[in-house]
């Protein structure tokens, strides 16, 4: 019973392997005597590397057309700017113009000058935003155009 | 003398493209390929559209080479930009079909290396038929394009202990699939 647990246990232990990683000590040296685990761990490597190499299906060689494609693409999109840095940026300005007028600095400029500087302000966060937009969507044409199903072949 | 572009690693041909020498970019075609296409087939099921999906994810990949900073393996960043370019074309990851539905199990001489490839190939369809359909791709990635936990984490974006529990399923079950197989052909 007790070698029958740890023939389950060690069993356990190879399906939890990932990878090269190495199996527990325990298991290990339970391996080294039992001959059953020794074959049954041999065998789930095997078929696990004959998964890996015979599975996939055959392909034909697409380096040729590939490669014709990208002679007539305009080039490597350099300098990209990650989509986390864009939700960050977009993030920062919408908190910075709904949060303005809550600061005490604007409370001061509203006491000092009245309401009407609030126009002009409100035009230049308004511009702000519509450039941001426009610089999000510009770069980001690719993605749009395939989200929204406006690509044509 | 420097080494035939054949030895170079991944990270050494991407660097060199960036650099100008764009006609290395054929040696990483020809290397994953093989997987992009596979890919293709389990979400387009022919193979006219995966063979449109392998060009659209390399000129994509080659677009974007500048972005990949050499933090994860090449075949990583290639997976996940194929990965989302299928979700987003069929539109629903429940479309996914396996690779253990039809892989095709090559002929071999010793015909207990056949049956242990029928074995595997059926405790992994038996697995991934027990899974919510959005997770089928996990077991593929595992299991066929070798990758680890945290790599299939990175292409799918599914939590890591998800992936781990259902690849720990499927490897129980693929133990028990063998065992058995090997308690049939004891005399």
């Amino acid at each position: 019973m007790g070698a029958a647990m740890t023939c389950e246990h060690a069993g356990k232990s190879i399906a939890k392997r990932t990878g090269d990683g190495r199996l527990p000590m325990f298991v290990r040296l339970h391996i080294q005597r039992c001959p059953a685990c020794l074959v049954e761990a041999k065998r789930m490597e095997d078929a696990i590397r004959t998964m890996r190499r015979d599975f996939l299906p055959r392909s034909p060689d697409f380096s040729a057309i590939v490669m014709s494609a990208i002679r007539l693409t305009p080039g490597l999109e350099t300098t990209p700017v990650s989509f986390r840095n864009w939700l960050f940026v977009g993030i920062m300005l919408l908190a910075a113009t709904g949060l303005s007028p809550l600061g005490a600095a604007f409370e001061w400029v509203k006491s000092t000058f009245g309401t009407g500087f609030l126009v002009p302000l409100n035009i230049v966060l308004g511009l702000m935003l519509a450039g941001y937009c426009a610089l999000f969507i510009g770069t980001h044409l690719d993605e749009f155009s395939e989200r929204l199903n406006l690509k044509h072949d | 003398m420097s080494p035939a572009p054949d030895t170079l690693d991944d990270k050494t041909i991407v660097a060199r493209v960036i650099d100008g020498e764009s006609e290395l970019f054929a040696l990483l075609v020809k290397r994953h390929q093989k997987a992009v296409f596979g890919l293709g087939l389990s979400f387009f099921k022919n193979t006219e559209d995966s063979g449109d999906f392998v060009q659209d994810v390399f000129l994509k990949a080659y677009r974007n080479l500048p972005s990949f900073l050499g933090k994860s393996k090449f075949s990583t960043w290639l997976y996940r930009i194929a990965y989302n370019t299928a979700v987003n074309a069929v539109k629903r990851r429940r479309e996914y079909q396996s690779l253990a539905e039809d892989a095709e199990i090559p002929d071999f001489d010793d015909p207990q290396q056949k049956a242990e490839r029928e074995a595997s190939r059926e405790a992994i369809r038996d697995a991934i038929d027990e899974l919510p359909e959005r997770y089928r791709v996990c077991l593929d990635f595992y299991f066929f394009y070798d990758l680890s936990y945290p790599e299939i984490e990175v292409v799918t974006g599914f939590p890591v202990n998800t992936i781990k529990s259902h690849v720990f399923r499927a490897k129980a079950m693929l133990r028990e699939k063998l065992r058995d197989e090997a308690e049939w052909e004891l005399p």
